[in-house]
């Protein structure tokens, strides 16, 4: 008898994110894979939302007060705060260092329910990423600091760097099956997979799984039931056999690119049997540990059960030892434009509509546009909600091998795909940190505010000053460039690293 | 300091006050210093590290398309590689860093004179170590630098690609699979989304046939066999008639035991997989051996009742087989020339991407469908096995008449052969009998969906769609802003339906359908009539329209005023009378119908989303929405040729009266298509679009590459200019002389844009005709600067640009380079010129398919030869 339990649903009530997860107590399966585990785990989840959001929702009381007594704006509910009013010129020009601002987090908007993982968390505001452009999305373009042109990526992103990282993946028996996993949620039912979010270089888009059932089945369905072990067992007789074809033909080949490529095809043969080795110690690992699975979703989802769907996947993939590297997309690239949040003054109509009227105006406000201001900053508290739900599983999940919770060694980050506007000018991309404490993530409940954010003085930082930090330093690794972006200072943000 | 150090400074130094005056970003030569870079006796580690970030700024700062690159059309060369050769040149100014050029441009006075101008500073750190090197004396030889870029292939001077001195050799190759052929392969169909998400679809190219060289990466491989999982309900072993057709009842019929499929039942199942699917060629004795062998270890585990199960795992084993993901184009190892085999699925893999079995899931072979198929049995004619046969049968191949490469289908058929394996139904299909009468063979029709790039029009947002157009009725009816809403509302509602179409028996072609099928009957017709392709994709006039979906059409009612009724705002509250009362004391939706001579919109009352389907086909200005039901006439201000027109299409959907032909002062060619306006458009109507539209002309038909846009660093929004400013208003603002900002204004990059894409100004961002601009007449004039072979070129409005662009020989070359590129799956070198002047010559009679003809019955493509050979 199988040691599995399942939950009815994607198990994301608020009351289970205060509580923190109570059946993940139990012991991590990858307490059993790396019971000795010599370097300590490192691993990263960002949550990307489409077309951004406002960043006022992340403005705790005292940031709010803050900012207009130091050349800003007055931070209003019922007045967006993106590029075209407060953003640009509200973090003191006349700073000449990031301002560090204390308050309790969960006085903002969008992080009143965080409760305890309030103090874990930090609100990051003033960084730009011009490099990417702007718009309605950046693409590639945000986890890679480059540009995406024609669709097509310029450069690798910070995930896919992170993934190719021992520190990060791990080696030998410690190593994850899976470098990274890629889920999201797009408004179209015929966009299953998408390219828009993830690359590994340039021209080289990654996929993006948007169907939260395909999700599960990958990585849940293996640890769920002996049909899932089955699945990966038959992909390693696929692989076996494409092994025996490639050490085969590649001799008969004439040298040159044609045996370079089935030379590189064997080699990803050879890579994935490994990780479809270490899958089924996962496999193994997790029947044993009780771990507590999310049911597959079924059914017809509004985005945001589907993104809880997703998260729950992801939650159960890093405390599985699947992974220690994901990408949640909500509505990332074009995926934001037909969304129907079904609620209140957002439902039956489309999403790219309504940022429009989100976006416009800011005199007196109608009361249909406030009603909607106020919908959509509810999207934007559930959607950190969504991610707070995985780093409250992993706080209540001591890491295997190490000190801490796994969210310790854990950096969730939550971003705009192309800032904090409907037509962004990529001029800033307010966001959330939270966990990290013991890989050198230094969060604390605190506000750090970049300055100058629109005229780049020598304060200003970019969002590739925050990629240095968490590819570099937090990753446990030396990285010294990323992306094409002109950066006042090449280093990672000293503000936020322990 | 060292004394030959000292030496090579001064040397240096002293050609430096006689060599400075180039300028970096210019294209002059430049003289380099007669001698070697200084190397210093021991490298420390310290000097090792300000080496190795110098040329590591320089390279990935500089050393981008269209700029200092290897091939690079500007001077000098910053690859990394390069920095020994760089610092012993006139550019550098070893130990005087206040006189070096290249400092002078990294961190100017004028910050106009910024190198690279995508910048408005380069950062303090970068330009520092620059400065130390410099003062250091430059030296070089201590770090690793990084490997070169790749070179960018549009620097290639363009007449040397056409000038033959040394016969081009293609090399053997592999081609790995794309999405369709896996699709197709499979037995699937493309509508399906379990196929629709292969991870075959990406290209590390432009096009999706940029395959040369590629393989699968673990991501790539791992999302294989995701799909291949995801697709398991595809089965073809039991689709009607396949085994009977094909003789494996033996094995596909779960009531024999497996104990009773013997040995020659087993091979002629893997055989025929390999063959009629998965690899679509005969299979070599190794594959059907390995295959077997997997067979037999499947079939062993078999659980009672679970064939099916068994021969679908079988199957997704054959496609991750090498011979299945890989096409073989090595020729033979002696000779070099291609198989017949390697032929047929060469000529089959220019036209299409179906494979010999045409076979489809849920139905039976459909040979006629499959180009492969009908080249498969040329091979076994034996018409491919002699060269001369060959060239023969690819003259066949393309010519026009043939039927291979494009045709007619015509009111008897059932639908167009080329949609068929990628429409479930095996019967007419409303939407596929919709499209053109007139096809191209679908690798053909990919072609020009990739090369002009319309492909994504349907996921472009566009803000109010019919501003400026005769559709934005701003300020017609009672009060300046009367019908603002409602109206722009429905015309952009109706914009984005026909950039989907619709779905299944309801639908209409989508906006890029239309498109591919107005490039089919321009080509086609061009091709038989013996007139210029190139003239005709560019000044051609006559546009395949949109029709309001079938099942979306609904009685409408008495007449009404559609300005004044806006159900938005109410307005109608007080003049019930000139609107739609409904029963229940509401208002309903007022139909626009159209507008009449004297400018008045009217309309007929109709039910929701109505005022929105029915404005479906105004970015062609039709003058009334297209009905294909005669029960469902529009009766308000219409004349008998409309009525005609509904007629005519509801007995034929395809009917010619769909077509209509614009006078040459409204559209000329693919470029004022609709589709590829609103595909290179920006979201807002004064918006940038003239940057992306000149942009992809720039790069597509003058095969320049606009230098740096992917390290754009500088606020790149346009100024906002007031109410009243245009697009080019604010593009004046922004670049023009009064500018405030460094907009990249020193002339290296919107330079190379702007001018081409300011004549589309006469149309809107959605690709819609503007009537007025801001209060102003529509302005497309434009001086076109840096046009290759002539400099500078005054121009009308974008009508006067196409005619122009058609009778333009450097043009006519670029997009023959890129007929190459797409069809050979690799970018162009000066070593294919020979090839690239055959395709020239076949081209200069106007015909694409002798171009293409000129390419396929080429040596080189015939005769595979290793490069050192």
């Amino acid at each position: 008898m199988t040691k599995i339990q399942r939950t009815k649903g994607p198990a994301l009530s608020r009351r289970r994110l205060l509580q923190g997860g109570l059946a993940a107590l139990a012991l991590s399966p990858v307490h059993r894979l790396v019971s000795a585990q010599a370097a300590p785990s490192r691993r990263f989840v960002f949550l990307l939302s489409g077309n951004g959001f406002d960043g006022s929702v992340l403005m705790s009381r005292a940031t709010r007060e803050w900012i207009p007594m130091n050349g800003g704006r007055e931070v209003l509910d019922h007045v967006r705060w993106g590029d075209g009013y407060g953003a640009p010129r509200a973090y003191g020009a006349s700073l000449r260092s990031p301002e560090v601002i204390d308050g309790d987090l969960t006085t903002a908007s969008g992080l009143a329910n965080l409760g305890p993982l309030a103090s874990k968390s930090a609100v990051v505001l003033g960084l730009s990423s011009r490099v990417t452009g702007g718009g309605h999305e950046t693409m590639h373009g945000l986890l890679s600091s480059t540009r995406t042109i024609a669709g097509a990526p310029s450069g690798r992103t910070l995930d896919h760097h992170l993934a190719q990282l021992p520190s990060v993946r791990g080696v030998g028996g410690s190593r994850t099956p899976i470098g990274a996993i890629r889920v999201g949620v797009h408004h179209s039912t015929n966009a299953s997979i998408t390219y828009d979010s993830c690359a590994s270089g340039p021209g080289l888009a990654l996929p993006t799984i948007n169907s939260a059932q395909a999700a599960w089945d990958a990585y849940v369905g293996p640890l769920a039931s002996a049909d899932g072990a089955e699945r990966i067992a038959r992909r390693t007789r696929y692989l076996e056999l494409a092994r025996r074809d490639a050490q085969r033909t590649a001799p008969s080949l004439p040298p040159g690119s044609s045996r370079a490529q089935v030379a590189t095809y064997q080699a990803a043969v050879e890579e994935l049997l490994a990780d479809q080795d270490r899958f089924g110690e996962v496999i193994e690992s997790t029947r044993s540990s009780g771990l507590v699975l999310p049911a597959r979703p079924e059914g017809e989802l509004a985005p945001l059960e589907q993104l809880r769907a997703q998260c729950a996947t992801v939650s159960v993939a890093l405390r599985a030892g699947l992974t220690n590297v994901a990408v949640i997309g909500m509505g990332t690239g074009s995926g934001f434009h037909g969304f129907d949040y079904g609620f209140g003054a957002l439902a039956g109509a489309q999403n790219h509509g309504l940022r429009h009227v989100f976006a416009a105006g800011n005199g007196e406000p109608t009361s249909a546009r406030e009603d909607l201001r106020r919908d959509f900053r509810r999207v934007w508290r559930e959607e950190i909600e969504a991610l707070a739900s995985i780093a409250s599983d992993l706080e209540a999940t001591p890491e295997p091998g190490g000190s801490g919770t796994m969210l310790d060694h854990t950096v969730l980050v939550y971003v705009g795909d192309n800032g904090a506007e409907h037509h962004a000018s990529a001029s800033e991309f307010p966001l959330l940190l939270m966990g990290g404490g013991e890989i050198g993530l230094r969060t604390g409940g605190r506000t750090i505010v970049y300055p100058d954010v629109f005229d780049g003085g020598a304060a200003h930082r970019q969002l590739t000053n925050l990629w240095l930090a968490l590819g570099g330093p937090i990753a446990g690794e030396r990285l010294e460039r990323f992306g094409a972006a002109n950066l006042e200072d090449p280093m990672p943000l000293p503000e936020l690293l322990g | 300091m060292h004394h030959s150090k000292l030496a090579k400074i001064a040397t240096v130094a002293a050609f430096v006050l006689v060599a400075c005056e180039g300028t970096i970003g210019g294209s002059g030569d430049t003289p380099a210093a007669d001698m070697g870079p200084y190397v210093p006796p021991d490298c420390t580690e310290e000097g090792r590290a300000l080496e190795g970030e110098v040329g590591a700024f320089l390279q990935t700062t500089c050393s981008h398309a269209g700029c200092h690159q290897p091939i690079g059309p500007r001077l000098p060369n910053f690859a990394a590689a390069r920095l020994p050769e760089l610092a012993a040149s006139a550019w550098v100014s070893p130990g005087n860093p206040e006189r070096d050029s290249i400092l002078r441009r990294l961190d100017p006075e004028d910050p106009t004179e910024i190198m690279p101008p995508t910048r408005d500073a380069n950062p303090p750190h970068a330009v520092e170590a620059y400065r130390a090197w410099v003062s250091a004396g430059a030296p070089t030889g201590c770090a690793t630098p990084l490997d070169e870029p790749a070179p960018d292939p549009n620097a290639i001077p363009q007449d040397t690609l056409f000038a033959c001195e040394t016969p081009t050799v293609f090399e053997p190759s592999l081609a790995r699979i794309g999405s369709h052929d896996f699709a197709h392969a499979i037995g699937g169909v493309l509508t399906r989304p379990a196929l629709r998400a292969s991870p075959l679809s990406t290209s590390p190219g432009p096009y999706s046939t940029h395959v040369a060289g590629a393989s699968l990466d673990p991501a790539t491989l791992s999302l294989h066999m995701d799909v291949l999982e995801a697709s398991r309900d595809l089965n073809p072993w039991y689709a009607r008639g396949w085994s009977e057709a094909l003789n494996v009842r033996c094995i596909t019929d779960d009531r024999n035991a497996v104990a009773d499929i013997d040995d020659a039942c087993r091979d002629e199942f893997v055989r025929e997989l390999l063959r009629r699917s998965a690899q679509s060629r005969e299979p070599t004795a190794d594959d059907i051996a390995l295959l077997r062998e997997f067979l037999d270890e499947e079939l062993s585990r078999e659980v009672d009742g679970e064939r099916r199960e068994t021969l679908r795992y079988v199957t997704e084993a054959a496609f991750m087989m090498v011979g299945t993901l890989f096409q073989p184009r090595l020729g033979d190892p002696e000779s070099g020339r291609l198989s017949s085999d390697e032929i047929a699925q060469t000529l089959a893999t220019a036209l299409s991407s179906h494979p010999a079995s045409g076979m489809q899931n849920g139905h039976r072979p459909r040979p006629e469908l499959a180009w492969l198929g009908a080249f498969r049995a040329a091979q076994a004619d034996g018409q491919l096995d002699d060269i001369e046969n060959v060239r023969a049968f690819i003259a066949q191949v393309f010519d026009p008449a043939s039927g291979y490469v494009g045709g007619e289908f015509g009111a008897d058929e059932e639908a167009r052969a080329d949609l068929q394996n990628d429409y479930v139904a095996n019967r007419f299909h409303p939407t596929a009998a919709r499209r053109g009468r007139t096809w191209l063979a679908p690798r053909l029709a990919a072609f020009f969906r990739e090369y002009f790039d319309y492909g994504n029009v349907a996921s472009l947002a566009k803000d109010d769609a019919g501003a400026t157009s005769r559709w934005d009725l701003t300020s017609r009816g009672e009060g300046a802003m009367a019908g603002r809403g409602y109206l722009r509302s429905n015309i952009s509602e109706g914009f984005a339906a026909l950039r989907t179409g619709g779905s299944g028996d309801a639908g209409e072609p989508s906006l890029a359908d239309q498109l591919d099928d107005t490039i089919a009957r321009m080509v086609m017709e061009a091709e038989r009539s013996g007139d210029d392709v190139f003239s005709a994709l560019l000044t051609g006039g006559t546009f395949r329209t949109a029709g309001v979906p079938h099942g979306i059409q609904r009685p409408l009612g008495d007449a009404c005023d559609p300005v004044f009724c806006d159900t938005d705002e109410g307005r109608s509250v007080a003049n019930r009378d000139r609107c739609c009362a409904n029963d229940s004391g509401g208002i309903s939706p007022c139909v626009l119908i159209g507008i009449d001579e004297d400018g008045t919109p009217y309309g007929q009352c109709g039910s929701a989303h109505l005022d929105e389907w029915y404005q479906i086909g105004r970015v062609y200005d039709l003058p009334a929405p297209i009905l294909d039901q005669p029960h469902l006439p529009i009766t308000t201000g219409q004349t008998d040729t409309y009525l005609d027109r509904q007629r005519a299409i509801a007995a034929d959907p395809a009917h010619a009266q769909r077509w209509v032909s614009y006078p040459a002062d409204e559209r000329s060619g693919v470029l004022t298509h609709p589709a590829w306006l609103a595909s290179h458009g920006d979201s807002d109507e004064n918006g940038p679009s003239a940057v992306l539209r000149g942009h992809w002309v720039r790069e597509h038909l003058f095969c320049e590459t606009v230098a740096g846009l992917d390290l754009v660093q500088l606020n790149a929004q346009l100024a906002t200019g007031t109410e009243e400013s245009r697009a080019r208003d604010r593009m004046e603002m922004t670049f023009g002389p009064e500018e405030g900002d460094v907009r990249c204004a020193n002339g290296a990059c919107h330079a190379a844009m702007n001018s081409l894409g300011l004549p589309f100004e006469i149309f809107n961002h959605a690709g819609f005709l503007r009537v007025e601009d801001h209060g102003r007449a529509p302005d497309g004039s434009s001086v076109v600067t840096g046009w290759p072979g002539r400099g500078t070129v005054e121009v009308e409005d974008a009508l006067d640009l196409s005619r122009e662009l058609a009778e333009d020989p450097h043009a006519r070359r670029c997009f023959l380079r890129h007929v190459f590129r797409f069809f050979t799956g690799r970018y162009e070198t000066p070593a294919d010129a020979c090839v690239l002047g055959e395709m020239d010559a076949a081209f200069a009679g106007g015909s694409l398919f002798a171009a293409l003809e000129a390419l396929y019955s080429s040596d080189a493509m015939l005769i595979r030869q290793e490069a050192d050979r």
